[in-house]
């Protein structure tokens, strides 16, 4: 099984065998080839590289710190199960991105239509903890739950994950006037808090 | 403020609020996953050739020391090919079927959604799931527990003595059965009202009648099989016959049916209490487990014969009809587990330390999870396998 010092060991100009040290330097490309062939440390490091975005990403979008790591995590094994036909010219990361945003706005949807549920025929499903905006306590992450679902996914892809307009479109699946008529809005609610950047 | 700003902000308010423990789990079930999957193959021809050869040669002794099950070479060859399945995954990366399983192992119990995420919800020593799966009731010594399916506690009571066995209703999920030392006590749903109800034989859990109603089977202190109405606390039927150690109570999906399952044969009881079957298992063969399916009035049966140490697991429907042996091997299997569509039962096998996966009603097509102990017993130096599986609802 390759170890990831083989791999920098392969993109390493001498084609000798460099130090683990040299993480950071080893492409993404490389690192998913790697792990196309058996190597785990490739995989450990490119979870590395995105479990931050991802996890917060969830989180800021769902409220809810387990449904976020469940989230997250499930990305990643969805990621694996695509390692094998996976297009080595396309980036891991707007594609990773893209399914952990939109499992967290339907998870968000489904927990709204669960509570509705539960009140009417369920008497043990209106025990559940809702995630409470109040409970937060920080501002911006509280205004942030304030918002319908699909308004944060697009302000988290916009500005905690950086992605622009056009490629949030793409994400989402949406047409980009409504990508930013969200942002828009979006940012209009986060009101006095933020003082807000219109999009471009 | 700025943009950037406002991303500090964003991501401050993320960093404050992350559990930091997420990112270990969830590389560790990355960890899990990865080693189940299969690597492209590098083009190295001569190696697949060595390899094949050699393969083959062991493959063939296998399979002839396989077909001499009493033989020391077949000993030794099963000693040294292993156990179970070949072709296994190594690891539980996708419920076959869906739906979410509750696996209950030695240091604690644990949920699995339908894409493999396992989670722990306590070092606890049992656990049942409410009728769907919207709560779990855990118990270990005397703490019997509610807890939601991602371990959060809803509420938890003292029990006079050690909890031996809970069950949740079915239908409503109103109320709670469990046995504590030798009386079974019902408490409601959110956990108040907990009170004796009858003494009974320890050793048998109690089972719910599905469809509502909150009818309760239960084997009384003289040994008998009692189905009440919990509600009025009034007696429905009793047989007059104590039933063997060891007996299982087990209702049909509409609860049309209850089977009393022990080792040397069954019983089917209709609704009202009329004995419609006793059947011997016959040919040295004695019942392990039985499992009804979630529709219809199929049920699976493990049987094992201890003398040719051969086990196997036959489907039946209690309306008629020729029983069909599904899967059958030398060892032991663990009690099985339909999955929500009826489409797939799980089937443990302690030895082969894995899950099968089978499909009663196709003719091929059944898949194998190695690795189980390990899964659920992480960090032991001998990883137990789990005691028992429950599969619930999409």
């Amino acid at each position: 099984m390759a170890g990831l010092a083989d791999i920098a060991g392969r993109v390493g100009r001498e084609g000798r065998r460099q130090p683990v040290m040299l993480r950071g330097r080893v492409g993404e490309a490389a690192l998913v080839r790697a792990a196309q062939r058996g190597s785990s440390d490739a995989v450990e490091e490119l979870f590395t590289r995105h479990w931050d975005g991802a996890y917060r990403a969830a989180l800021l979008v769902t409220g809810d710190r387990a449904a976020a790591e469940d989230i997250a995590q499930e990305a990643f094994l969805a990621a694996l199960r695509a390692l094998p036909r996976f297009d080595l010219r396309r980036p891991l990361r707007p594609w990773l991105h893209r399914i952990v945003v939109n499992r967290a706005i339907d998870w968000s949807r489904a927990r709204t239509h669960r509570r509705e549920v539960g009140a009417e025929t369920a008497p043990e499903a209106a025990t559940f903890d809702e995630a409470d905006p109040r409970a937060l306590g920080d501002d911006v992450a509280a205004a942030l739950l304030r918002l319908g679902p699909e308004q944060r996914a697009v302000v988290v892809l916009r500005y905690l994950l950086d992605y622009t307009p056009g490629e949030i479109a793409a994400a989402l699946d949406l047409p980009r006037g409504t990508v930013n008529s969200r942002l828009r809005r979006g940012l209009d609610a986060l009101g006095d808090w933020v003082e807000a950047e219109a999009p471009r | 403020m700025s943009r950037r700003d406002l991303r500090r902000a964003l991501e401050r308010a993320a960093r404050e609020r992350e559990d930091p423990r997420a990112r270990e789990r969830s590389l560790r079930v990355l960890h899990a996953a990865y080693a189940a999957h299969e690597p492209r193959a590098r083009r190295r021809p001569w190696r697949a050739l060595v390899l094949g050869a050699i393969v083959a040669v062991v493959g063939a002794a296998g399979v002839a020391a396989a077909r001499a099950p009493h033989s020391e070479i077949g000993r030794a060859m099963r000693s040294l090919l292993g156990a179970g399945e070949p072709h296994a995954r190594q690891a539980l990366v996708r419920v076959p079927g869906g739906g979410t399983l509750l696996v209950q192992a030695e240091g604690g119990a644990w949920v699995v959604s339908d894409s493999g995420v396992k989670r722990r919800l306590g070092a606890y020593a049992g656990a049942s799931w409410s009728p769907h799966a919207l709560f779990a009731v855990v118990w270990r010594g005397r703490e019997l527990t509610a807890v939601d399916p991602k371990g959060r506690v809803r509420w938890s009571l003292p029990a006079p003595e050690r909890i031996r066995v809970a069950r949740w209703a079915s239908g409503d999920g109103f109320l709670v059965a469990y046995v504590s030392a030798r009386s079974l006590r019902i408490v409601a749903g959110d956990g108040t009202g907990d009170r004796a109800y009858r003494s009974v034989r320890p050793d048998v859990a109690p089972a719910w009648r599905p469809g509502g109603g909150h009818v309760l089977a239960y084997v009384d202190a003289r040994g008998r099989v009692n189905v009440d109405s919990a509600d009025s606390s009034r007696s429905l039927w009793r047989t007059s016959r104590a039933v063997p150690p060891a007996a299982q109570l087990l209702w049909s999906a509409g609860g049309e049916f209850l089977l009393v399952l022990a080792p040397r044969r069954a019983r089917l009881y209709d609704g009202s209490g009329r004995l419609l079957s006793e059947t011997p298992w016959g040919a040295g063969f004695a019942a392990a487990h039985a499992v009804w399916a979630p529709r219809g009035t199929r049920v699976a049966v493990v049987r094992v014969n201890r003398a040719k140490r051969l086990s196997e697991v036959a489907v039946l429907d209690a309306r008629g009809g020729r029983e069909r042996v599904i899967f059958s091997r030398h060892g032991h299997f663990g009690a099985p587990a339909w999955s929500p569509d009826g489409r797939w039962l799980l089937l443990p096998w302690p030895e082969a330390d894995q899950w099968l996966f089978l499909r009663p009603d196709a003719s091929a097509g059944r898949t194998a999870v190695a690795n189980i102990a390990r899964q659920f017993d992480p960090g032991a130096q001998s990883p137990e396998f789990p005691r028992t599986v429950q599969w619930c609802c999409t």
